[in-house]
């Protein structure tokens, strides 16, 4: 069973598309990682799953229903970004309690353990907290809450590596603990990776790619060598990215798949193949043109 | 996955109590709302002297009513904010739809309309107090005092506040639809107050001037129910902006 299902979902803002015809299914208990461009349309996306926003036309459903008003979706999904506000009445303890009357699956032990182990003060207000302080709060609240659809928009904005190291292993422990569905959106890959299980990447509110992490790791291939040789290889054949590191030397990135047949004429013709990171994948696959930014600067 | 039904009435109750602690800062200036008020009325809430050359009279008179005026304002304030966007956003990380929001803020107005009602009571007789201390007591007349009356004024102060927080909570919802109402409420009223001067006067007869207290009830609980309704409505398909 998939926990949400997008059918053609579009949002305009205008005449601006943030979402472009968008489908796909999230299956229920699973890690899915939401990547694309600042603008990409990421957190709009969220929106209309956890809700806040309706679709302007296409069909989108969160546990079988219609996310937009709904009470049931609500509480079976949390939303957890850097938006979050809560009153300057309550202190951060005080707000660990309130928000565990909603949630039914609530686990304190965990909210408290984490909140302890962050050091956290328990009688500071939410608005006083900085701003990774302030993502480290907002994540223990969607850990412990332990809903059946947890979504996480940029949760390590202004945390520091160290955190963000024991937020992503103290996610995966609860996650095998307690499976659910998780949806974390980034523009960063590379220290993701690891959790994710799925991959939807977005670019212009439309969707690149949705792979198993396992599958985007094996998608393209990266060849590097003399240009006349590697412009012969890859005729006729998409090419992802390319640069020119010197003259006469060129490097392309293209989807494994269509070199299958060749690799003995790749060894053959001196050519260096290169594993590509899905992080740098993902940059090449939302990239707006087939160059880089070095292109900017050839043209002086 | 949770296989408790999600029902509607214990979610807005749940947001009540919530909303109960973390929206607690707004007693703050209602407290400090009603000190100004009776400060104000310290001087003499209606004032009056006639004279004819021998003998001159001059009475003052003290009364709760500024504060409970003043009270009016706060609620009202307090509606028109309730159903602002910084509201919202503390609202919408926790189970909600617009539905049950609406209500929640409607229990929390109520409950405030009902705190305000009896502060702004006592603090009429907290001002009669200080009167007894502060004049000399030969020159005072007073009202003779019942504790029926007390509780008949609390009664009518909390229904006013009901009336003007409804009334609050309607505009804060068309504002929230539209930026423009934000000039365009404010200049019906006073347009409407200046121009249509009866219709006016008849709306301020219709609530004021009515005798009985039932039909006082009657009338200020149907206009108050009409005007939250409305909002619900209105604000129910309303997206939550960033």
């Amino acid at each position: 069973m998939s926990t949400i299902q997008a059918r053609d979902v579009t949002k305009s803002y205008g005449k601006i598309k943030a979402i472009d015809h968008l489908s796909f299914d999230i299956e229920e208990n699973k890690i899915t990682g939401l990547i694309g461009r600042n603008g990409a349309g990421k957190t709009t996306l969220l929106k209309m799953i956890a809700g806040y926003i309706r679709p302007t036309s296409g069909e989108l459903m969160v546990h079988s229903r219609n996310p937009f008003n709904s009470l049931e979706v609500s509480a079976k999904t949390i939303f957890i970004d850097d938006n979050m506000t809560f009153s300057n009445s309550l202190t951060l303890k005080d707000i660990l309690t309130e928000v565990s009357h909603f949630y039914t699956d609530w686990n304190s032990d965990l909210a408290s353990g984490l909140f302890d182990y962050f050091s956290l003060n328990p009688k500071q207000p939410h608005s006083n907290l900085s701003k990774g302080t302030k993502s480290t709060f907002n994540n223990i609240l969607g850990l412990a809450s332990r809903c059946p659809l947890t979504i996480f928009d940029e949760p390590t904005t202004g945390m520091d590596s160290a955190v963000r190291k024991d937020f992503y292993k103290a996610l995966l422990k609860d996650y095998i603990e307690y499976p659910r569905t998780i949806i974390l959106s980034s523009h960063l890959l590379n220290e993701l990776e690891e959790i994710l299980e799925d991959i939807l990447l977005i670019n212009q509110g439309t969707k690149r790619l949705h792979l198993p992490a396992i599958e985007l790791r094996e998608f393209a291939v990266g060849i590097r060598g003399n240009t006349q040789v590697v412009l012969n290889l890859v005729e006729g054949k998409e090419i992802l990215y390319r640069e020119e590191f010197s003259k006469g030397s060129l490097y392309v990135v293209l989807k494994k798949e269509l070199l299958r047949d060749q690799f003995e004429q790749v060894k053959q013709s001196n050519l260096e193949v290169v594993p590509v990171s899905t992080d740098d994948l993902c940059v090449y696959l939302t990239a707006k043109t087939n160059g880089g930014i070095e292109d900017v600067f050839k043209r002086s | 996955m949770s296989s408790k039904e999600v029902n509607l009435l214990s979610i807005s109750c749940k947001q009540y109590f919530y909303k109960l602690k973390a929206y607690s800062f707004l007693v703050h200036s209602l407290i400090i709302v009603q000190l100004i008020a009776l400060l104000f009325s310290m001087g003499g809430v209606f004032n009056m002297s006639s004279g004819n050359g021998e003998l001159s009279v001059s009475v003052k008179s003290y009364n709760s009513n500024i504060v409970i005026v003043f009270s009016l304002l706060w609620i009202m304030f307090i509606a028109v904010q309730l159903i602002s966007r910084p509201y919202k956003k503390m609202e919408f990380p926790l189970v909600t739809n617009r539905l049950s929001g609406n209500l929640s803020n409607i229990g929390f107005l109520v409950t405030g309309c009902l705190f305000g009602g009896i502060t702004s009571s006592l603090v009429g007789v907290l001002l009669r107090l200080i009167t007894y201390f502060m004049f000399d007591r030969s020159q005072v007349v007073f009202n003779r005092f019942f504790l029926s009356d007390l509780l008949l004024g609390i009664f009518v102060a909390i229904l006013y506040m009901l009336l003007f927080s409804a009334l609050g909570y309607f505009i804060g919802v068309l504002a929230q639809l539209n930026v423009s109402f934000v000039i365009i409420i404010p200049a019906v009223i006073l347009g409407v107050l200046r121009v249509y001067n009866d219709f006016s006067q008849s709306v301020f007869k219709f609530f004021a001037f009515e005798v009985s207290l039932i039909m006082f009830v009657l009338k200020v609980i149907i206009t108050s129910t009409i005007l939250f309704s409305f909002s619900i409505f209105l604000s129910n398909r309303k997206e939550v902006s960033k």
